[in-house]
């Protein structure tokens, strides 16, 4: 066995008598790339924290197992979140701080903080404050200290999931790069990890339990042994791999009268300027373009959240400003990025009832309960929000904002961060409320949920937008470079996943 | 320039006088070391004089109204003198005057002192003089590090939890009660946030070969060179010149036993 290998048998581990990895077996050899996937809460994350011996060490743990991981070996992670990677400053800054938590002689310190920023491209942001970077540069930051540990071993945990789809290219192919040259051996954790299939050499599939169930090249394990694992688990399977979605777009008339009208509409904050856009009962309409365009800002000044720049918005005809806040918010629904800032009750139960309370429905409680069943929540009743699994928390959030008079419903990124499960119960949702007649406008990076799902792409460019269905979107070219988007998986063709990475 | 200086000496520098202006109970005293620290300021601070005095000017505001309180309510023991004059039934006397514009002079030179450090000093420097030369351990001072950059995140977060409530129907509450519940829904996410963040955070630092080791080795290291001193003993010096003066004078009150010389 090569002296950098690691190898991990039949490991099982436990926090607090809860079982996290059981009876898992792993194999990394030298210069390979591996990907984890599996469900939400797998264990994928402490798995990586296991490997960059990150392992909560507090008295609570126990493994068992064999676990031959070389003391020499060293390891660098890089985390999700870019806002929380960070103590220092500036980039500079947070590269000396690295090395000097290693005991770099000063006078070598210089020469690796050039080189590393250099083989990152930070160099012309070496003086930069990291909170006024962009997600793609702070995760590159993260990227480049963690680079200064030399690592044998490099871990991603979802590095990707906070970027847009142009940021979240660049940084793969970075990855891909300095793993060519650095020769070390890489393990990635992604939800929707197209933007490194042709690097990976080797998936393994985790179970809902913590266990590798299987493990192979990419099209082994999604295509042979464990596609069947993939659909029982809800893992997500990358495009190559999977059949061609059809979408599954079926208009309704589109004579009814808009729902929602936004005239000449410029929001408070971000590029968007004079918008002009109807959303008609039963249509779904996305909100798509690069981060900092206003997307958001955009969302939550039709919704009444945010006061315009300009401009107006019509519920209904009516001016947005003479509906009453009760009447707005019965009528709307919006449901925020991430979930648990919607939670204002101690239970699910509760949380579901509050809504039908404030408009004084005698069977608040009757609700409450149907709609748990609707979002298969009724197990859960009794337990704090908080406490949800996140693809519960998700759920929860979604179905505290739809009431059963809600007539237009905004999303904000609802498929962010979330695994194939919570995917499809998301597009269920919005099928039966096209069906319904409910108008959804949702803002997402996510083009395979456009493809598959919307009627209509708005997309935000720099003082202008774009207007348009979607397969529109996907014939210009021009269009989709400038705004930074990237083909749905569904319209890419498989040759193009292999050029758009060598 | 200020800025040029070590961040621990500034900080000891400014603080001294600080400590013993706060027993000067007369006019005098801070008026003249007010003048001087205002020469100190423009000449070496490097501060445009518009800006320095955008930001010091609220500061004055709220200096005169504490010394406009401390003239209608200083205690008897101030209260010697003629009256001066009267407003609805509280007497100005000449000590209530004298206490209060001196106790408005003195909060004008402690925030004069502190934004001499405060504009002059660049966070990250003074937390690597605070290990280096005070020795605090490197596991609190980063810990202050990371929490800083926390700060404008929690703004942010407020803001959309408001507005997440806000879609939920939670209208502003009137009622005592109301407003507790109210807090207490704010006060779980952003609890709940901010711990699962300092999590992420440490759990970062500590993948970063992070141990709080005592034993570092430094890209930048923070001296104290004769600047420092000559720093330090200018300012200080300066106070010891006011406070013989204003001894010599006879106007130097210690709390308020008048220490003058024609005393």
């Amino acid at each position: 066995m090569h002296p950098d290998t690691i190898a991990l048998k039949n490991i099982s581990a436990y926090i607090e008598d809860t079982t996290i990895l059981q009876n898992l077996d792993l194999h990394l050899e030298p210069g390979t790339v591996h990907l984890l996937s599996g469900p939400s809460g797998c264990g994928k994350s402490t798995l990586l924290q296991a490997l960059a011996r990150l392992f909560p060490e507090d008295g609570s743990e126990k493994v068992e197992g064999s676990w031959h991981i070389p003391d020499h070996l060293r390891t660098g992670m890089v985390f999700q979140d870019p806002e929380s990677q960070f103590c220092m400053m500036r980039v500079e800054e947070e590269m000396a701080f690295v090395l000097e938590n290693l005991g770099t002689p000063p006078e070598r310190m210089e020469e690796e903080i050039t080189g590393v920023l250099a083989e990152t491209g930070l160099t012309p942001l070496r003086h930069r404050l990291i909170h006024e970077l962009s997600g793609g540069e702070k995760q590159k930051t993260a990227l480049a200290s963690v680079l200064l540990l030399k690592p044998h071993l490099l871990l991603l945990d979802e590095a990707l999931a906070n970027l847009d789809p142009a940021a979240q290219q660049t940084l793969a192919a970075l990855v891909m790069n300095i793993q060519k040259k650095r020769k070390c051996t890489v393990v990635i954790v992604d939800h929707q990890p197209e933007n490194w299939l042709s690097f990976i050499d080797r998936v393994h599939l985790m179970s809902g339990e913590g266990t590798i169930t299987a493990s192979g090249t990419p099209e082994e394990t999604f295509i042979g042994s464990g596609a069947e694992t993939c659909r029982e688990e809800g893992i997500y399977i990358p495009f190559p791999y999977r059949k061609k979605a059809t979408a599954s777009r079926r208009r309704r008339s589109g004579k009814e009268d808009p729902v929602l009208e936004m005239s000449a509409l410029t929001p408070a904050r971000g590029d968007a300027c004079r918008v002009q856009l109807s959303l008609r009962p039963g249509e779904i309409t996305a909100l798509a373009g690069s981060n900092g365009r206003g997307k958001t800002s955009l969302l939550q000044t039709a919704a009444g959240l945010q006061k315009p720049r300009s401009g107006e918005v019509f519920l209904k005809g009516k001016p947005l400003s003479s509906w009453s806040e009760r009447e707005l918010r019965r009528r709307t629904g919006y449901v925020f990025q991430q979930p648990e800032h919607q939670f204002i009750a101690e239970s699910v139960k509760e949380e579901l009832a509050f809504g039908p309370r404030l408009s004084s429905a005698a069977d608040a409680e009757k609700k409450a309960l149907e709609k748990m069943k609707q979002f298969r929540l009724a197990h859960r009743a009794d337990v704090h929000p908080f406490s949800l699994s996140g693809g519960q928390k998700r759920r929860l959030s979604t179905a505290v904002m739809l009431e059963a008079d809600t007539e237009v419903l905004f999303l904000d990124e609802p498929t962010f961060g979330q695994d194939a499960a919570s995917i499809r119960s998301l597009t269920d949702l919005l099928h039966r409320l096209r069906l319904k007649g409910t108008a959804v406008l949702l803002v997402t990076h996510d083009m395979n949920l456009v493809h598959e799902l919307c009627d209509r792409v708005v997309v935000l460019l720099k003082e202008k937008h774009w207007i348009g269905e979607p397969e529109a979107l996907w014939a210009d070219e021009a269009l989709m470079e400038k705004s930074g988007l990237l083909l749905p998986a569904g319209r890419m063709q498989k040759e193009e996943f292999a050029c758009s990475s060598s | 320039m200020l800025q040029q200086l070590n961040p621990s000496v500034k900080a000891g520098a400014v603080l001294v006088p600080s400590i013993l202006l706060s027993f000067s109970y007369d006019v005098f005293t801070p008026l003249v070391f007010l003048f001087l620290l205002l020469v100190f300021t423009w000449t070496w601070s490097g501060m445009p004089k518009k800006k320095w005095l955008m930001l010091f000017s609220p500061f004055f505001i709220g200096a005169a109204g504490f010394a406009w309180m401390t003239m209608l309510y200083a205690g008897d023991g101030y209260q010697s003198g003629e009256v001066l004059f009267s407003v609805w039934h509280f007497e100005v006397t000449e000590g209530g005057m004298e206490a209060g514009i001196s106790l408005g002079l003195r909060s004008l030179c402690f925030i004069a002192l502190s934004l001499l450090f405060v504009l002059t000093t660049d966070v990250t420097q003074m937390m690597h003089s605070f290990m280096q030369q005070l020795k605090l351990p490197p596991k609190l001072v980063y810990g202050i590090m990371a929490g800083f950059r926390f700060l404008p995140l929690f703004r942010h977060e407020y803001t959309v939890i408001r507005q997440a409530h806000r879609v939920r129907g939670v209208e502003a509450e009137r009622t005592v009660s109301g407003r507790l519940r109210h807090f207490r829904r704010f006060a779980v996410p952003m609890l709940a946030g901010a711990v699962r963040r300092a999590e992420r955070t440490a759990l970062a630092m500590t993948a970063k070969g992070f141990t709080g080791d005592k034993n570092r080795t430094w890209y930048k290291r923070e001296r104290v060179e004769a600047k420092d001193w000559v720093f330090a003993a200018s300012l200080n010096g300066a106070l010891l010149l006011v406070l013989a003066a204003s001894w010599y004078f006879g106007y130097l009150s210690i709390f308020h036993w008048d220490a003058g010389r024609s005393q």
